[in-house]
């Protein structure tokens, strides 16, 4: 038997307390990455909610502010319709400050052909747009005709196949990107395609559109702040001088979003601390325990002639297997549990959740998986250090 | 009667000890020389706590004396670095320490064969451990786990375990406290015939029958030795 085979047969020979210093390494493990992928996905899933929410100011229909609510139709996705006159837009676009507008059009469907449940169709201008078309591009790269609707990632329906809104057949040319928020559950459509999908709402009697002319109005303006300007200060200034309408500054629509991500954030985090100070101060008494415990045995293979660098080396090496298979085990049950709860997760947080990129991932998951390799090793490096200051005839008299 | 081998020269081991005013420093062992010669076999009796295995771990460099030196065939024991005495503990001192010590992960030719490969492999390692086995009665149990042993077979174990490396000096603590008459026997005639080897035993023992097995019997008492010296 090689001296090298020590730390493995001891490894064998006590089957309980490996499991156990295993079973350590590997809720450290998971505590770590987990904690950290949840709290990566809230901020992930925030950033992602303030770009497709692109606009420093959105400008709605007074009425959007009681009926059928604007951060609803944003931020929970309840489908919602609602309209104002299409010269806001360029009333909107003369106000001072005011870099860049962009109308949006939001029409909810009743059962379509695709979906059990009403789904926001969302039209842009392609001209103009400049909040949903840089995620679009992602997707599908041409522009989007008539009777061409993107979808985001919840809904069912494969490119290429078609889908009948009030009584339309629409081309799904391009399934979008995850975001994690509301909008992975809408459709997106030019403007000319909504128009004509809101005649024919109106036609079938499924929608009234206010008895407005579809070709007429706009159900949002989206607005870009030149530098220098304020956004707040641009969305009171509208507020004040454009009648019927309602301006909000975006960051004021996420801020309670933002607010519940940093208080989960902050949870996540110290419940990530709490278990890691918990799992690194259980693990550090057993690894230092298992020096002592067996003292003895150390002191007999001083005896039988190993100096002190073979003797850390067999506690060392035999930290560091029960570390890489604990932190090894650890990593994959996180990482299986994000994959099989994220849809739970995301709906019991109701919070926007989106993973990391599977670089960021696969990088926590090494950094993870190094510094809970290394607890164990340390903590028997430092023991055995302790250990061996003391002669081995002295603690050969520690029955 | 060979050369010297060991040789202890002016050893003193002192510790502390919780007095009735403070702590207190007292001698376990106070100004000892001894010398083990090749081919000797000689026991060091003494009642219980009289210095007896502070006397014995100094000489097998396994306890630092305060004062004094230790030497193998000339060579400085505690002026070598820690590998090299080590290695030097390995291949030339065999200790039988106070006590069961048989690494309780291994089986029982796996405990006997390790000081064979801790610095280097030593050649016919198995035909070695076999024999010893054997010679000692316990070849049954080559593949038995030393919680399936019994007192006496796991102190043989240990004799085993002290002579694979064939050492010029064997140092056996108490090897058969505890034992019955038929095992005090056994191992007695295993450390008598290492002896008649050529190797150089210290057989520390307060058994009066142990005794009689030995060449020269030095006595010890309160840390010093009061009979026994070489002349
Ligand atoms: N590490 C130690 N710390 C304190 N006292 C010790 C230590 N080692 C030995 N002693 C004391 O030194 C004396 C001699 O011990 P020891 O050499 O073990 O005696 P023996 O083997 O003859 O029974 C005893 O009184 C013992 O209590
Ligand atoms: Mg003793």
């Amino acid at each position: 038997m090689d001296f090298k085979k020590l730390p493995f047969k001891n490894i064998a020979r006590h089957p309980g307390r490996s499991a156990l210093l295993v079973s350590l390494v590997a809720v450290l493990a998971f505590a770590m990455l987990a904690g950290t992928l949840m709290t990566a996905s809230l901020r992930h899933g925030l950033q992602s909610l303030e770009q497709r929410l692109g606009a420093d100011v959105i400008v709605a229909p007074k009425t959007a502010k009681s009926t059928t609510d604007l951060e609803q139709v944003m931020l929970d996705g309840v489908p919602g319709s609602f309209y104002m006159d299409a010269s806001i837009l360029d009333t909107v676009a003369q106000v001072e400050g005011v870099k860049q507008v962009s109308p949006q059009y939001y029409l909810a469907t009743a059962k379509a052909g695709c979906c059990s449940y009403p789904i926001q169709i969302i039209g842009i201008d392609p001209k103009t747009d400049f909040t949903i078309q840089p995620w679009i591009a992602r997707s599908y790269a041409d522009e989007l005709g008539l009777n061409d609707v993107v979808v985001g990632c919840d809904i069912t329906g494969a490119p290429g196949t078609t889908v009948r809104f009030f009584g339309v057949e629409c081309r799904i040319v391009a399934k979008l990107d995850e975001t994690g928020t509301s909008l992975d559950g809408a459709a997106f459509a030019s403007a000319e395609t909504i128009r004509e999908l809101m005649r024919s709402a109106v036609e079938q009697g499924q929608q009234t559109m206010d008895k407005a002319d579809p070709d007429k109005v706009v159900s949002t303006v989206q607005i870009k702040v030149a530098d220098g300007y304020r956004a707040s200060d641009i969305a009171d200034d509208i507020n004040l001088h454009v009648r019927g309408v309602w301006a909000v500054p975006s960051r004021s629509m996420t801020s309670g979003v933002a607010d519940g991500v940093s208080g989960a954030s902050r949870m996540v985090g110290m419940l990530v601390v709490a278990v890691w100070l918990l799992a690194v101060a259980v693990l550090v008494a057993a690894f230092s325990m298992t020096g002592r415990q067996r003292t003895r045995e150390f002191a007999v293979l001083r005896v039988m002639g190993a100096s002190r660098r073979m003797l850390s080396s067999v506690v060392i090496t035999e930290a560091l297997m029960l570390s890489v298979v604990g932190a090894a085990i650890g990593i994959l049950v996180a990482l299986c549990a994000l994959v099989l709860f994220n849809q739970a997760l995301e709906s019991a947080l109701s919070l926007p959740f989106l993973m990391p990129s599977g670089g960021t991932i696969v990088l926590v998951s090494v950094v993870t998986f190094v510094l809970s390799s290394l607890v164990g090793p340390l903590t028997s490096a430092l023991s055995a250090m302790r250990l061996s200051k003391v002669d081995p005839g002295q603690s050969l008299r520690e029955e | 009667m060979g050369d010297v081998v060991l040789q202890g020269a002016g050893l003193r081991k002192s510790f502390f000890r919780a007095g009735r005013d403070a702590a207190r420093r007292f001698d376990a062992v106070a100004d000892v020389s001894v010398a083990l010669r090749s081919g000797e076999m000689c026991a060091l009796m003494g009642r219980s706590g009289s210095g007896k295995s502070t006397l014995l771990n100094m000489l097998a460099g396994l306890l630092t004396p305060d004062e004094g030196t230790v030497s193998l065939s000339g060579q400085d024991l505690y002026a070598l670095s820690d590998e090299a005495l080590s290695r030097l503990r390995n291949q030339a001192i065999g200790v039988i320490p106070q006590g069961h010590t048989a690494l309780h992960s291994l089986t029982v030719f796996e405990n006997v064969e390790l000081p064979c490969h801790m610095h280097g492999e030593t050649t016919d390692v198995h035909d070695r451990v076999d024999s010893l086995l054997e010679k000692l009665g316990i070849a049954e149990l080559s593949n038995a786990y030393p919680s399936e042993l019994s007192g006496g077979e796991l102190r043989r174990v240990a004799i085993a375990r002290a002579l694979v490396v064939e050492p010029q000096v064997i140092l056996a603590d108490e090897p058969t406290s505890d034992l019955d008459d038929e095992n005090t026997e056994l191992v007695m005639n295993a450390l008598r015939a290492a002896s008649r080897e050529g190797r150089a035993v210290l057989l520390v023992t307060h058994e009066q029958a142990a005794a009689t097995y030995a060449d020269r019997v030095m006595r010890m008492d309160a840390g010093r030795i009061v009979e026994g010296v070489e002349a």
